[in-house]
């Protein structure tokens, strides 16, 4: 079969899709992502719009989604621990499956088709999407069958553009900007949109309580190589880029919404779930340009296609290898576990605010700070001092009885020496026991 | 053979002997010179450069392009590498010469203008103090980046080099990405000018930058992921500017890159960006835009920015002396008999006055600040005398050459990429060295494992070493000559 036939088979690039999503999860055995920690303490709790983050002393409240929603009621039929490894992947076959229709609607050739369902699935963000229990692949999922409905059966369509508006605002925003991009604005669009964004504008009332977006900026939420998880890769950007010179002059408006996407996901990572079909989409018609155009130096076209196919494969497979070995580890797990077995239940436990939800989840005890909470100052307090009796009169105003420390912290994360602040304070067996330990945690307990 | 070439061999050979001369009068290499060493050393024994190194920061795992050591390693096998160090490099940045050349010809389409700019391209005062005597990886980097924008303005003839040079080049030094990023800016000033850009060159842009940007990642994907992006600004030069790694100001950088190619350089840049439209033109800007931008936000190191501006601005200066030339051909001055004698002389005497004689003084200068004999020494009584294990306190530059010719751990070097505490260990560098106190520097000191302190003039210059605290008790002389003195730490606290 010639490759230009073989290009016409998207189900070949499912296929590889399907294997790209199941490396993280063979391998895994929990969420690399703070989102997929946070789905597991809104799954286990009782159901309503928002749950109170229950191992937190300070009111930090998490939406409850639609996928949650989904996955509670899932749970009685299939096992919660599969049913999180696995129902992801499937909607994230699903959406693309879904999206087919629309895509070829919009004029792109079946082969078009094939490698945009391959860039997507060497695609960091989506990998971090479509495993481990991540909301977004659900409200994906919506958004393809949306569009694959909103021709067939209406009514379908419509519920799920309202169930898309209980994923926050950046999930419906982006929603409607994808809706009124492919079907225009006019009065029948503006018209179908009412009800949903009536629905989105009561579910924030209503969720009011809750923090729906993290601002804060970063350089690294550009893109994966500089250590961003959900962000894309490099090289998606460079065949966008191609992608974008060629689309610049035909629809100015919709690169403006993309650059726009772009900055800020600096400062709201989630945004990309705005960017990355636009990225997609681009980048798929950059490659197109540069392997269908004539060049006027043969070597260079086939030198440049190959680096650019290098470099997205050489981005997905060190993302991969990354997220294999993101926290928790099985060596955090058995710690956790400890917890769990040696402690009281009312304990509570200080670790690095990106530590905070693994603790909350697999070890069911209270945090001082996770990654939704925690002011800089206390950290300074307990974290950068030699003062000793201060730091046991903040342990004891926050009631901590356990520290757990890992080797992460020690090298940079929270510490650069061995025997810096907290962890020489730590040194002290007046106060402070090292109850467990393996090769990645050390936990401690404190005695007041 | 024609006379061009003829001059150029002869502007060839003139570069490596003034080079050579100097390179021989210094006993030993440059201080940044013994980590190249060390690395050569290491592909020659184990056939793989040294990642991890045991000897730095008592364990460290190095970030480094390896080709250049690879490639200086190959000449080990034919001659020994204390020559291979002195004459390779020098061969390398001789050959500057032809580049400049094929790029000054470029753009004026004059042999005397492109011979000439050949010529002052040998004494660009910091690339000449730069690369004589450090098996700086730039000494081959620069002239091939040269060659490589000739092949970018001839696309036709030389795409394969292109290819070749932009594939090889990233693994030679981290300052390639100059050219890329360069080509990029040239490819929007010439949209914005209006100016027509070839499909040869559109073609060549993207594919030197994927290729670059594709390196980068490949090379530094580590650093970026534990640094995230701000490993590109260049920690170290923030951490310790002012220090050892040197800072100019703006008279000095000029002192640096030669008066003359700077001011007609920059004149010339000016010309092309207002008045004249010109391919060769617009990309040479691009290129000085592209370095000057990257040193302003420290992308680059200030000695390889003010490098590669110098470079730039020679080849750029070509345009001028030709213009200047053309200028007077058109004047009265015109009739005046050997006219064109008296222009070359003129402009000779300028540069010899303006860039030659820089060069010199500051080549003698870096002599005297190579390696001395004493020093030497010194490192050579700590590998006979110290035990295997012990870990030695230097002076930041003097770090590499106390692991390579001393063979133990240094606490700290200028090499600073992946230490998750450069910060803390500089400050306690510092400490160690300028405390008054004889316990908060034995406090330093035992906490840091450090057994012996290697004391050299320089370093006490540069740090304003406080040396009365030597004189306690807790310290023994156990080496002492001209330039250096060596301590045993032999108190102990007990709290530390």
């Amino acid at each position: 079969m010639s490759s230009e036939k073989l290009l016409n088979h998207a189900w070949i690039a499912l296929m590889i899709v399907l294997i790209f999503l199941l490396v993280p999860t063979m391998q895994r055995d929990a969420p690399f992502l703070d989102s997929g920690l946070d789905r597991l303490k809104v799954q286990g709790a009782d159901s309503g719009l928002v749950v109170r983050d229950a191992f937190l002393s300070e009111d930090v409240f998490l939406i409850t989604t639609p996928y949650d929603v989904l996955v509670n009621y899932l749970r009685d039929f299939i096992p919660y621990e599969i049913l999180i490894l696995y129902l992801p992947i499937v909607f994230g076959l699903l959406s693309l499956i879904l999206f087919y229709p629309t895509l070829r609607k919009n004029y792109f050739a079946k082969s078009e088709i094939t490698v945009l369902y391959l860039l997507a699935g060497l695609t960091p963000s989506f990998i971090a999407f479509f495993t481990f229990n991540h909301a977004f692949s659900f409200a994906y999922f919506l958004l393809a069958f949306f569009f694959f409905c909103y021709d067939r059966v209406p009514l379908l369509s419509l519920i799920s553009l309202i169930l898309l508006a209980g994923f926050g605002p950046i999930v419906f925003v982006g929603s409607l900007i994808f809706f009124f991009l492919l079907k225009g604005i006019n009065k029948k669009t503006i018209l179908q949109s009412i009800i949903p964004i009536g629905m989105f504008i009561w579910h924030s009332i209503a969720v009011q309580s809750a923090s729906f977006i993290d601002v804060s900026f970063s350089l690294r939420n550009i893109s994966s190589e500089v250590g961003s998880f959900i962000a894309v890769g490099s090289f998606l950007y460079v065949l966008a880029g191609v992608g974008f010179t060629h689309a610049w002059k035909r629809n100015k408006v919709n690169l403006l919404i993309l650059l726009s996407g772009i900055v800020l996901s600096l400062f709201i990572a989630e945004v990309v779930f705005i960017t990355l079909p636009m990225l997609l989409y681009l980048a798929t018609k950059g490659l197109f340009k540069v392997a269908g155009q004539h060049w006027k130096i043969d070597l260079l076209k086939q030198a440049t296609i190959f680096a650019l196919l290098l470099g997205i494969l050489f981005s997905s497979i060190s993302y991969e290898d990354r997220i294999t070995k993101e926290l928790p580890s099985e060596d955090y797990l058995e710690g956790m576990d400890w917890l769990i077995k040696n402690t009281p239940s009312s304990s509570v436990v200080l670790t690095d605010p990106s530590r905070g939800s693994i603790v909350e989840v697999y070890a069911q005890r209270r945090v001082v700070f996770n990654h939704h909470y925690g002011s800089d100052e206390l950290q300074e307090r307990l974290f950068h001092s030699y003062d000793l009796d201060a730091v046991r009169s903040a342990l004891e105003e926050y009631d901590v009885s356990y520290i757990v420390v890992d080797d992460v912290m020690k090298k940079g994360l929270v510490w650069e020496r061995e025997n810096q602040e907290l962890l020489f304070l730590l040194t002290d067996e007046r106060y402070f026991t090292s109850a467990y330990e393996n090769d990645q945690v050390v936990i401690f307990s404190f005695e007041r | 053979m024609n006379k061009s070439r003829q001059l150029l061999i002869v502007f060839f050979f003139i570069s490596l002997a003034v080079r050579l001369y100097f390179a021989f009068q210094a006993p030993h290499l440059s201080l940044d010179g013994y980590f190249m060493e060390r690395q050569v050393s290491h592909i020659m024994e184990t056939g793989t450069p040294l990642y991890f190194d045991e000897l730095s920061y008592g364990g460290r795992t190095h970030l480094f392009l390896p080709a250049y050591a690879y490639i200086l390693a190959a000449f080990s096998f034919f001659m020994p590498f204390a020559l291979v160090a002195k004459i390779v490099p020098n061969i390398f940045a001789s050959l500057i010469v032809f580049s400049a050349y094929l790029v000054a010809k470029n753009i004026t389409k004059r042999e005397g203008a492109s011979l000439f700019t050949a010529f002052i391209s040998i004494f660009i005062p910091i690339f000449f103090v730069r690369t004589f005597n450090s098996i700086s990886p730039l000494s081959l980097a620069l002239p091939l980046i040269v060659y490589q924008i000739y092949c970018f303005l001839n696309p036709k003839e030389k795409s394969f080099q292109f290819v070749v040079l932009t594939f090889l080049l990233p693994l030679i030094h981290h300052s390639a990405i100059i050219v890329p990023i360069g080509l990029v800016l040239f490819f929007i000033i010439s949209k914005i000018e209006h100016m027509k850009v070839g499909d040869e060159h559109k073609e060549m842009i993207l594919f030197s930058l994927v290729v670059t940007l594709w390196m980068t990642f490949l090379v530094y994907k580590d650093a970026f992921l534990t640094q995230g992006i701000g490993f590109i600004l260049r920690p170290d030069s923030l951490l310790l500017a002012g220090d050892s790694l040197g800072s100019y100001p703006l008279v000095q950088s000029i002192y640096l890159i030669g008066i003359i190619p700077f001011f007609y350089g920059v004149t010339s840049a000016y010309h092309f960006l207002f008045k004249k439209q010109n391919l060769s033109g617009f990309v040479l800007l691009s290129l000085v835009l592209t370095a000057f931008a990257l040193l302003w936000t420290g992308f680059v190191d200030l000695v390889s920015g003010i490098m590669f501006l110098g470079v730039f601005l020679t080849v750029l200066f070509s345009y001028y002396y030709f213009a200047m030339k053309s200028y007077l051909d058109k004047t009265r001055f015109s009739h005046v008999k050997y006219y064109t004698h008296y222009f070359i002389v003129s402009v000779t005497i300028t540069f010899v006055i303006t860039s030659i004689i820089p060069t010199v003084l500051l080549a003698q200068e870096e002599v005297s600040e190579s390696l001395k004999q004493p020093e030497f020494e010194g490192f050579e009584w700590i590998e006979k005398n110290t035990p295997e294990d012990s870990i030695v306190l230097a002076g930041l530059g003097e770090g590499h050459a106390l692991s390579s010719i001393g063979k133990r751990a240094n606490f700290m070097d200028d090499q600073i990429l992946l230490i998750d505490d450069a910060k803390q260990r500089y400050d306690a560098y510092v400490g160690m060295y300028r405390s008054p106190f004889v316990t908060e520097t034995v406090s330093l000191l035992n906490r840091n494992g450090i057994e012996y302190i290697y004391l050299s003039e320089r370093t006490a210059e540069s740090l304003d070493v406080n040396r009365e605290k030597f004189n306690d008790d807790c310290f023994k002389n156990v080496f002492a000559n001209t330039d250096v003195t060596i301590y045993e730490v032999i108190c102990r606290l007990k709290s530390s």
